[in-house]
């Protein structure tokens, strides 16, 4: 009797602080659905992207309604940006798609301006991209099937139909944990114009820069790197040059 | 007494003796290094060979020691084993062709190494090189070949073309001639020119050819920078007098013209470069980055059009200098306007007068209003090096006359890249903030989360438990393989012994007796060979035999086998003799089998 005192004791020191934490967080974020119905839109993003920061939380959901809330303040490019870190989250999700074309359409550049533009990972489609939990449990799946049949192969009559099966369910569950471990290196980083209009210059260096082309608040660009004060973009014609890291919004 | 004490001295300077030997032999051994040069002075297009000699056991060679303006570059190695006075030595030599890129007195530190377990090293060495300028045949020079190096200029801006001629200028048919003309600093881009000239000129009373290579080099950086000389390396005739030669050439060697060839180099001069910033004065924001002389021009591809059609615009920029790091224009079109911008497209060309650039601009324009819309001038900067001051070049864009649509509502203008000349600032964002998909419920928030920790352990648990699958599937495969073969061994063993126990327990000698002596010869060659099933078929058995290498013992087992089955179905009354007979004849066979 004691033990189970004792046991239910550690149990709820252990449970308890999970449990709080999940309770402020509802709160906080009702908080900002609260203040996004309000018409409060800018207080509602700022605390969406606070609660991103301290709770080291970055999900699809939240990162479209970080979206939604900038899109409603009037904020396009960081709304953009916003909606395109969601869909790596969420690759297939209509409501993204839907809100991403909505703002898209405002916008002044015609470079890059429609989703199918914009691939997740280069090569492959955003229709068909899964999402890095996705293709994580894909893989390890795959991987378990795989193994259990290649174990069982060896009992079986058809030996060599049930090893040829269990090679491919094997290549390609490895194949997705090469792609999961590399995959910050294979995602494409989007990010969005944040102010009305930006020069792009050709080199970091703010002295030796020539103004190569204009863009507008909302074109999607690829990061590539950042030096100093600047960061080397890539439209989806495969334009390149350095734009000021202030006048980029990227999540 | 006193002789014992004579044979005691006698015995120290004997042991005192051998103490020195074996104390100085490590000594004596020790390995010998030497380092020499060829000659200690030449010419920069000379060449200097230091051949380092080394004679001892060691574990690693030496590097040659870096000396500024000298390149070092091995040569040849050579081994060889020398018996003087019965003594063995091993020599190991090294050749190292050094090659100064300025004129001054240079030293080449010793050469360290350890040989014999001892650190040797070389004596320092000095040699003097002076210059070469005075070999080209304009000067008075009488070598075979030469090279000259000239600069179109030696005070650029940064962008602007710099155009590298070097003449190769050679009385003598050069072979394998190797021109090294690469060599310039990081901060110049190369552009080679492809066509090469070629041509007679007369230096001093003699007859030259000279082959003319051209390149041009783009600075992409202010700063003051040597040029290095270029080098050329081939081989001429050699300039030994027919009497001279030795004697061991033959005839034809003289009548085909075998003459022997030497190496030879030359090298041009070196130079320096004054590359300067372009200057911030006079410069635009809109400033196009074109260094050179251009020229613009813009084209429509018609002038009339109805509204909703297209018509295109080309801007061309050309002239002398690169234009493929040129911005785009800053065009601004009137907003009754949709523009598509193509990708420019940069063809620089490089030819014997240095770089002539063209880079072209597309622009699709479809008007969405009639009447006349005017696409305005366009102007755009570049810098002049010529007069050191930066240039507006510009154009007339033209006038579209378009014919239907709605008459144009004047708004802000749009600029180059856009699509639609539609306004879309924040305020209209915010007066259509009902039609984007609203917010996703607070209890969705967590899901489609980045990964997390507890993903990896799920799927790490998931995939090491199909690994631990195959492990043991595979483990165990191997176990029941190792306890068929051990069981089969067994069997293979004990078959001769259970054979013959069986034939113990054989019945009298009725049809039974003969069917079961039958079953068991069949058992025992199954359990023998290890053959999974049982050799059934008196063919099949023999066929065992035959394959297993008893070829003498197939025919006896044969008429064994035959006779059985006579016995068996022939129906008459079964001889007690006859059924002992085969037994016999059976173990016997059993028994060579069993060998």
């Amino acid at each position: 009797m004691t033990f189970c005192r004792h046991f239910l004791g550690v149990f709820a020191l252990l449970v308890l602080p999970l449990q709080a934490q999940a309770a402020s967080l509802t709160e906080r974020l009702q908080e900002a659905e609260s203040l996004y119905h309000n018409g409060e839109f800018l207080q509602a993003a700022s605390l969406y992207q606070s609660l991103m920061e301290e709770q080291d939380l970055q999900t699809g959901p939240l990162l479209f309604n970080l979206a939604n809330s900038f899109a409603k303040a009037g904020e396009r490019g960081h709304a953009i940006a916003a909606y395109l870190k969601a869909r790596r989250f969420l690759p297939r999700s209509a409501d993204i798609d839907f809100n991403l074309r909505y703002l898209m359409q405002k916008n002044r550049d015609t470079v890059g301006n429609s989703p199918e533009e914009l691939p997740l990972v280069k090569g492959i489609p955003p229709v068909v991209a899964l999402a890095p939990r996705e293709l994580l449990y894909a893989s390890g799946i795959l991987i378990f099937v795989g193994g259990a049949l290649f174990g069982f192969a060896w009992y079986g009559r058809r030996r060599r139909l049930q090893l040829l099966a269990c090679l491919l369910l094997l290549f390609p569950g490895l194949l997705g944990f090469t792609v999961i471990m590399q995959r910050d290196a294979l995602w494409i980083n989007w990010a969005a114009v944040a102010s009305e209009e930006v020069s792009i210059y050709s080199s970091p260096g703010s002295e030796s820069g020539v103004v190569l082309f204009k863009l507008h608040e909302g074109t999607p660009v690829r990061f590539v790197k950042q030096e100093e004060s600047r960061i080397l973009i890539e439209l989806s014609d495969q334009k390149r040059g350095w734009i000021e890291a202030s006048q980029l919004a990227l999540f | 007494m006193i002789n014992h004490g004579k044979r005691l001295k006698r015995l120290t300077s004997h042991f005192w003796l051998a103490f020195a030997i074996i104390v100085m032999a490590p000594s004596l051994l020790a390995g010998v290094l030497t380092g020499e040069l060829d000659k200690s002075e030449g010419s920069l297009d000379d060449e200097f060979i230091y051949t380092l000699t080394i004679e001892g056991s060691y574990d690693q060679l030496p590097d040659f020691p870096s000396v500024e303006h000298l390149q070092v570059a091995q040569a040849e190695t050579r081994q060889s084993v020398q018996i003087i006075n019965g003594q063995m030595t091993r020599q190991f030599q090294i050749n190292y062709i050094i090659t100064a890129d300025q004129e001054g007195d240079y030293t080449i530190p010793p050469i360290v190494m350890e040989l014999d377990g001892k650190t040797q090293q070389t004596l320092p060495l000095t040699f003097t090189v002076k210059g070469a300028a005075t070999a080209n045949p304009r000067y008075g020079g009488t070598e075979a070949f030469f090279l000259d190096r000239h600069l179109s200029k030696k005070e650029i801006y940064v962008g602007e073309g710099i155009i590298v001629t070097d003449q190769v200028i050679a009385r003598e048919r050069l072979i394998e001639a190797d021109l090294k003309r690469d060599d310039f600093p990081d901060s110049f881009r190369q552009i080679d020119i492809d066509e090469e000239k070629r041509y007679q000129r007369i230096f001093s009373g003699r007859e030259y050819d000279v082959v003319e290579f051209k390149k041009v080099l783009i600075p992409t950086k202010e700063g003051t920078y040597r040029l290095p000389p270029a080098v050329l390396e081939a081989m001429v005739r050699s300039p030994t007098p027919q009497r001279q030669r030795p004697r061991s050439r033959s005839f034809f060697d003289d009548f085909f013209g075998r003459t022997p060839v030497v190496r030879k180099r030359a090298r041009s001069d070196a130079f320096e470069v004054v590359v300067k910033a372009l200057p911030l004065q006079g410069r635009s924001s809109g400033f196009s980055g074109l260094v050179g002389n251009f020229r613009i021009e813009a084209n429509l591809s018609t002038r009339n059009l109805n509204a909703g059609e297209t018509a295109t615009l080309t801007i061309s920029v050309r002239g002398s200098g690169l234009t493929d790091g040129m911005a785009e224009p800053q065009l601004t079109f009137p907003d009754e306007l949709k523009v598509y911008s193509d990708k420019p497209i940069s063809s620089d060309r490089v030819g014997l007068d240095g770089v002539n650039g063209e880079r072209v601009f597309k622009y699709a324009l479809v008007p969405t209003a009639g009447g006349q819309i005017d696409l305005g001038r366009l102007d755009v900067q570049v810098f002049n090096p010529e007069s050191g001051q930066y240039e507006v070049i510009n154009t007339d864009l033209g006038m579209l006359t378009v014919t239907g649509g709605e008459p144009a509502r004047r708004d802000a203008p749009a600029t180059a890249g856009e699509g639609q000349g539609m306004a879309a600032s924040k305020s209209d964002v915010k007066a259509l903030r009902d039609d984007i998909v609203g917010l996703m419920p607070v209890d969705q928030v967590s899901d489609g989360a980045a990964l997390k920790k507890s993903d990896w352990l799920v799927v790490g648990s998931l995939s090491s438990f199909g690994l631990a699958f195959m492990f043991l599937g595979f483990l165990r495969r191997r176990q029941l393989e190792t306890s068929d073969q051990r069981a089969a061994l067994t069997r293979q063993r004990q078959a001769f012994r259970r054979f013959k126990k069986e034939l113990g327990h054989l019945p009298g000698s009725d049809q039974e007796a003969v069917f079961q002596l039958g079953k068991l010869f069949r058992q025992f060659v199954s359990d023998q060979f290890a053959l999974d099933d049982l050799a059934t078929g008196q063919q099949a058995l023999l066929q065992v035999l035959q394959d297993r290498g008893f070829t003498e013992l197939v025919e006896t087992c044969k008429s064994s086998l035959d006779e059985l089955d006579r016995l068996y179905y022939s129906g008459c009354a079964i001889q007690q003799t006859d059924v002992e007979r085969l037994k016999n004849k059976l173990e016997a066979i059993a028994q060579e089998l069993s060998k």
